[in-house]
This record gives structure tokens, C-alpha cells and sequence, in this order.
């Protein structure tokens, strides 16, 4: 097991009030992805607890590619992977955004 | 796009334990008890590399069903499939016994299963945990809670999941749902792939598939696979559910034994079938073709009265040879090892004493025969003490036994043992040799006092077979069971985690400690583990929670 701990600062505060969402399942190649607005509105904190060791310089690329491209402020994002590929990882981060900003 | 109705019209099977939930109750009236946000996960997987879910792989809580108030549980089949692992097990267990405690009864329990049963990573832990569920599933029924088992999900439903579903008030079944003690997989890797070949997908269905359970009557109702035909199923379901009582336990175990006597030895549904002169293409047809063949072979049918047990010559246990028991003249043995009989007291009192000895397997036969057995003594002798010995080497492993429904015949004598508890029976099991897999949930785990002699040996499964299943070196599975009770078979790890209380060699001081036990008037529950856990903290937790919201 490896954990990885990503934080970012400076960003655009997610829309929206869902208190947290919850995305996919632990499973080979799968993961599961709690998101909870649980950090300062400009804050984006990642905590990954994967059972492939080995990939954080990916995990920070992707994470870092999030942030970039969409208002990710405020939220806390706890990850258990199961190896799940990098593409993956972001259909199901962008899945969870979308739960967050929507009623 | 209206999204509830995209999840009703779904596959039921390709869902997510959420999205049955979201989809089978009132659009939004789900609350969830220990959400994700709680972080309530297994301490035992990080130990071997394997990432924690958030939920542990079971959603719980409470929502609302055509308007009225029920608890649900659903597992989630895609994460270690759906196992009861020490966390799990201990939300499903609270959520039992909160309906019972607190003060607004549901309505009834919906139980989502999708598991392979006990996860392996914690098997001890897990095994303890189906037990208790049994239990307090019972413990509902009796308080006129209707507890609906709904199996149509990746992983439906083996072992310790069947045994839960098998003691449920009523079970619906879709066509890719299976249900079965051993799975393919397991039989083949203990028996060999002359009993059963797993890669043969078309017979793993035909034996365990949801048209032969629902046709042989191990589920009830027979649903389309989405999930509002689940949906309309639990309602259906709730409407008839049976009582949890004697006479009802009896029709079952009876009709049961019919079943048993008239088809046993057969080897494949086509077979059955042939037997029951119902169309040889039924796996075939359209599920509303299906379902209305079904419906015309459900016709009540009569069933002759079981045969009587074999009364075999005096048995004497070897293993309790210093004379820890007393036998009157009338006990017996049946060819395939259970025991009868009753022993007396210092005091003159008699106690019932049944079980299954000589390391044999609990099959089908000696299912009927327990289940008859418990009966009888719950009928004509009501109150006495009940002594079950147990040396068994575990369930049958057999393609026939799974064939006819080895999961509600074991079933049975789970419901039985907790029927004569909750009729005011004291229930002690002694330990004396070994007890394997379902066959130490059934017949240990029911009782209210375990007690075993110390060369007992209780496993859920062997190291290697563990090892064989979850695809981990044996050595690394050896370096944790040092460092903890939850997954090595034997004595010690189980009297550890409390489903073993005590341990007596044969003798004087045994005798005296049964007799002491078996006549109390009532047995402190629950009493103080050796190994202090979260398990029991956690159960607690849930229970209130329950109540609260």
C-alpha cells in the first residue's frame, strides 16, 4: 500500500452545495473517489491510498491536470485505488464534479 | 433524462449496490447510517496490500417502500465480492438488532445480497459476524419484522450469504442471480473437476441459476432482472411473509425432505426436470413463459411424512469416553452421522442431545434429519435443555446436494437451533472435533454457549485453501495469522474472538460445567471477549444509529 498526499491552492471555488458524493468502487482496475467540501474554498487537498506502488509522479499529474482545468476549491478528495489507469481515474474525478456542483 | 427512471429500467445486475438502493426505494427517501464520509473500513486488507472502500462494501440505512418505513442493506458485489468482512458484518448485524430495539419498528428489512460469503482476508471475523446476523435476523422475524433477502446482483450468493438468505421470511431471484453453499470454484478446487467443472458456465447456472432455485422453491418469487421488478418483487414479498414460528419452520423442513427423497442422487436440473415432467428447454424460454411454468408446478402438492430417522445401536463418543455423558438407552446414529439421544443429569433432569460426529459432512440427508430432529424435541419436550455435538468436516461438497438446495436445508437447522432458543431452550454446543465453513455457522454459531474440548479444531476454511481462493502466498498468509486472531483456523483464534467461550478436556469437570450451563435459567449475553475488538463497539454504534434516524 502507498499513500500519496496532493494539495493545491489559489483555485476557483467549486459551485454548487452537495456536502459530498461518493464515485465507483474499490475493484481491480477500479476506484473509488469521496469528495466532501471539507477544505478553504481555495483549497484542494487529494489523499490517494492505492494498492499499486510506484505511480505517484502520475497520480500528481493527473490531480495537477484537475485543478487546471476546473473549479476544484474547497473540496477534500479521499482516493482508494484499486490500479485503476490513469483515464479512468479522471472519468471517475470528473463523474464526482459533476455530483458535487449539481443540486 | 430522467435518471431514477434509467435506474429502475436497468440492469439490476450491472448496478452498484447506490444505484439498486436509489432505484428500489421512494425516489429520495434514502437515508444512509455510516455513510461514506465516516470512513468506517476494514483494518485487516491494508496487511496485505489491498485498498479499503469507505462503506466496507456494504450500504446501510433506512428509507421508505410504497410509503412505508423499512431498514435495507445492500451489498456491494464489485468490492472483494461483496464479502462479510469484520466491519461489514458488524453494520449488517446493528442494523438487525435496531429494528428490534428501537423504538419505531420498520415495516420490514430488505437484504441486497451479492457476496461469495465470508471474506477470507478476515475469515474468522467474518464467519462470527454471518452467525450473528443469522441470529438477529431471526430475532426480527420473531418480532413480526418480515426480512426480505433480493438476489440478482454479480456475486449472489454463496456460502455464509446463502445460509443469510436461506433464513429470510421470503428470497426473489432473477435469472443471472445464483445461490449455493459451495461455489463452482470451491467444489472444484476441493472435490475435482469431475464433481464440477467451474469453466462449464452453462451447468454453474443450471445447478445454481435462478430458474432452478426459484423452480425447487429456494426463492419465492422469480423478477425480471431490473430494478423495479426487485422493487415490485420486496413489495410482494412483504405482503406474504410467513411468521417465524414452528409450524411454519416444519412445512418447510417437510416439504423440503420430499424434495430431497424424491430427487436425491440426481446430478443436473435437465435431469430434474425429466423428472418433474416440466419442458426440457426451460432454461431457454422468456422469463414471462418461465414464470408462468413455474407458477402451474407450484401447485401445492402432497408430500408424504418423512421417513423415520434410523435408530442405529447405542452410541458411545469415544472422545467422552471418562464418562462426561451419561447416554440413556435409547440414543442412535444414522449412516451418515447424526446423533440422538438424551443424557440425565446428577439431578435426574434429561437433556436432548443431537448432532453430527465421526468428521462426517452436512449434506442434505443429515440436514432433514437435525432440522426433524429439533423439531420433535421443541414439540414433545418443550424447554428441555438441547446438547449438540459437533465433529463435522463442513457442508457436503457435492454438485446433487447443491442441486437441491443444500442452502436451505442447512438453512433449516440454523433456524431451528434459534427457534428452540427463542422457545426457552437452553442450547450449548460441545466442540469435539473438527467444524468447517457453513457447518460451523449452523451448528456452533447458533448455539447460545460454545464449549470445546482442546484438540476441537473450528476453521472457516485451511490456510491453503485460503491461500487457493484469494490468490496470496501461503507464507504471507502464515506471517499475519501470527499477528492475529481474524483469519488462522483452529481453537485458539476462535475462543480469541469469543465464538468459542470455553474449553474443558473431557471429564468430570466438563460433565459438571454442561450440566451447569444446560440448567441455568438464563445465560448472560453477551459475555467478555478475550481479544478486544471493534467488532462488538461498532455493532452497538449501528444499533443506536438505527434508532435515531
Amino acid at each position: 500500500m502507498e499513500t500519496i498526499d496532493i494539495s493545491h491552492e489559489g483555485l476557483t471555488a467549486l459551485p454548487g452545495n452537495t456536502p459530498w458524493a461518493v464515485v465507483g468502487v474499490v475493484a481491480s482496475g477500479n476506484l473509488e473517489i469521496l469528495l466532501e467540501r471539507a477544505s478553504p474554498p481555495d483549497t484542494c487537498t487529494v489523499r490517494i491510498e492505492t494498492s499499486a506502488e510506484g505511480f505517484a509522479p502520475i497520480w500528481q499529474a493527473v490531480i495537477r491536470d484537475l485543478v487546471a482545468r476546473h473549479a476544484t476549491g474547497g473540496l477534500r478528495i479521499a482516493i482508494n485505488d484499486g490500479g485503476a489507469r490513469p483515464d479512468t481515474v479522471t472519468l471517475r474525478l470528473l463523474q464526482g464534479l459533476s455530483m458535487m456542483a449539481g443540486a | 433524462m430522467d435518471l431514477s427512471a434509467t435506474i429502475l429500467a436497468g440492469s439490476y445486475y450491472e448496478s452498484s449496490a447506490r444505484e439498486r438502493l436509489a432505484g428500489l426505494l421512494d425516489p429520495g427517501s434514502f437515508v444512509e447510517i455510516l455513510p461514506p464520509t465516516e470512513r468506517c473500513r476494514s483494518p485487516h486488507l491494508a496487511q496485505f496490500g489491498i485498498a479499503g472502500a469507505f462503506d466496507d462494501g456494504i450500504v446501510i440505512g433506512r428509507g421508505l417502500l410504497d410509503g412505508r418505513a423499512v431498514l435495507v442493506a445492500a451489498q456491494e458485489g464489485a468490492f472483494l465480492g461483496g464479502t462479510f468482512g469484520e466491519v461489514h458484518g458488524a453494520k449488517l448485524v446493528g442494523l438487525l438488532r435496531g429494528a428490534v430495539s428501537g423504538a419505531e419498528r420498520p415495516a420490514a428489512i430488505l437484504l441486497l445480497l451479492d457476496t461469495g460469503g465470508v471474506r477470507l482476508q478476515e475469515a474468522n471475523a467474518g464467519e462470527i459476524a454471518v452467525g450473528d446476523a443469522i441470529v438477529a435476523l431471526l430475532e426480527a422475524r420473531a418480532a413480526g419484522i418480515p426480512v426480505i433477502a433480493l438476489l440478482g446482483g454479480r456475486s449472489v450468493c454463496f456460502g455464509g450469504g446463502s445460509l443469510v438468505a436461506a433464513c429470510c421470511s421470503g428470497r426473489a431471484i432473477s435469472e443471472p442471480g445464483r445461490l449455493g453453499v459451495s461455489g463452482p470454484e470451491v467444489i472444484e478446487t476441493t472435490i475435482g473437476v469431475e464433481e464440477f467443472d467451474a469453466r462449464d458456465r452453462p451447468l454453474v447456472w443450471r445447478i445454481f441459476g435462478g430458474r432452478t432455485r426459484h423452480l425447487l422453491e429456494g426463492a419465492d418469487l422469480y423478477a425480471d432482472d431490473t430494478t423495479s421488478a426487485f422493487r415490485t418483487a420486496a413489495v410482494a414479498l412483504i405482503a406474504e411473509a410467513p411468521a417465524f414460528h414452528a409450524p411454519h419452520l416444519r412445512h418447510q423442513t417437510v416439504n423440503h425432505a420430499g424434495r430431497v427423497r424424491a430427487l436425491g442422487g440426481l446430478r443436473d436440473a435437465t435431469e430434474v426436470w425429466q423428472r418433474l415432467s416440466l419442458p426440457p428447454g426451460i432454461h431457454d424460454v422468456s422469463d414471462d413463459t418461465f414464470r408462468a411454468v413455474a407458477a402451474a408446478h407450484h401447485r401445492p402438492r402432497g408430500d408424504a411424512a418423512p421417513a423415520a430417522a434410523t435408530r442405529a445401536q447405542a452410541f458411545a463418543l469415544t472422545t467422552l469416553a471418562d464418562g462426561a455423558l451419561d447416554w440413556q438407552g435409547d440414543s442412535w446414529i444414522t449412516p451418515d452421522g447424526v446423533i440422538g439421544g438424551a443424557v440425565r443429569t446428577e439431578q435426574g433432569d434429561a437433556i436432548a442431545v443431537i448432532g453430527l460426529v465421526g468428521g462426517a459432512p452436512l449434506g442434505l440427508d443429515a440436514c432433514v434429519t437435525l432440522s426433524r430432529e429439533l423439531a420433535a424435541i421443541t414439540a414433545e419436550a418443550p424447554g428441555r435443555p438441547i446438547l449438540i455435538l459437533v465433529d463435522t468436516i463442513g457442508q457436503k461438497m457435492s454438485r446433487s446436494d447443491e442441486l437441491l438446495g443444500l442452502s436451505q436445508a442447512i438453512g433449516h437447522v440454523a433456524q431451528s437451533i434459534v427457534l428452540a432458543r427463542q422457545h426457552g431452550h437452553r442450547v450449548v454446543t460441545l466442540l469435539v472435533g473438527k467444524a468447517a465453513a457453513a457447518a460451523f455457522i449452523a451448528l456452533v454459531l447458533m448455539a447460545e454457549r460454545v464449549v470445546a474440548l482442546p484438540e476441537a479444531e473450528p476453521a472457516v476454511l485451511s490456510l491453503p485453501v485460503i491461500a487457493r481462493v484469494t490468490k496470496m502466498p501461503l507464507a504471507e498468509l502464515e506471517r499475519v495469522s501470527r499477528t492475529t486472531p481474524v483469519l488462522a483456523p483452529g481453537l485458539e483464534p476462535m475462543r480469541l474472538l469469543g465464538a468459542v467461550q470455553e474449553v474443558l478436556p473431557a471429564g468430570p469437570t466438563l460433565k459438571r460445567r454442561l450440566e451447569t450451563l444446560l440448567s441455568a435459567a438464563h445465560l448472560d449475553q453477551p459475555i467478555p471477549v478475550p481479544a478486544a475488538r471493534p467488532y462488538r463497539a461498532l455493532i452497538t454504534r449501528v444499533q443506536s444509529l438505527v434508532a435515531s434516524v
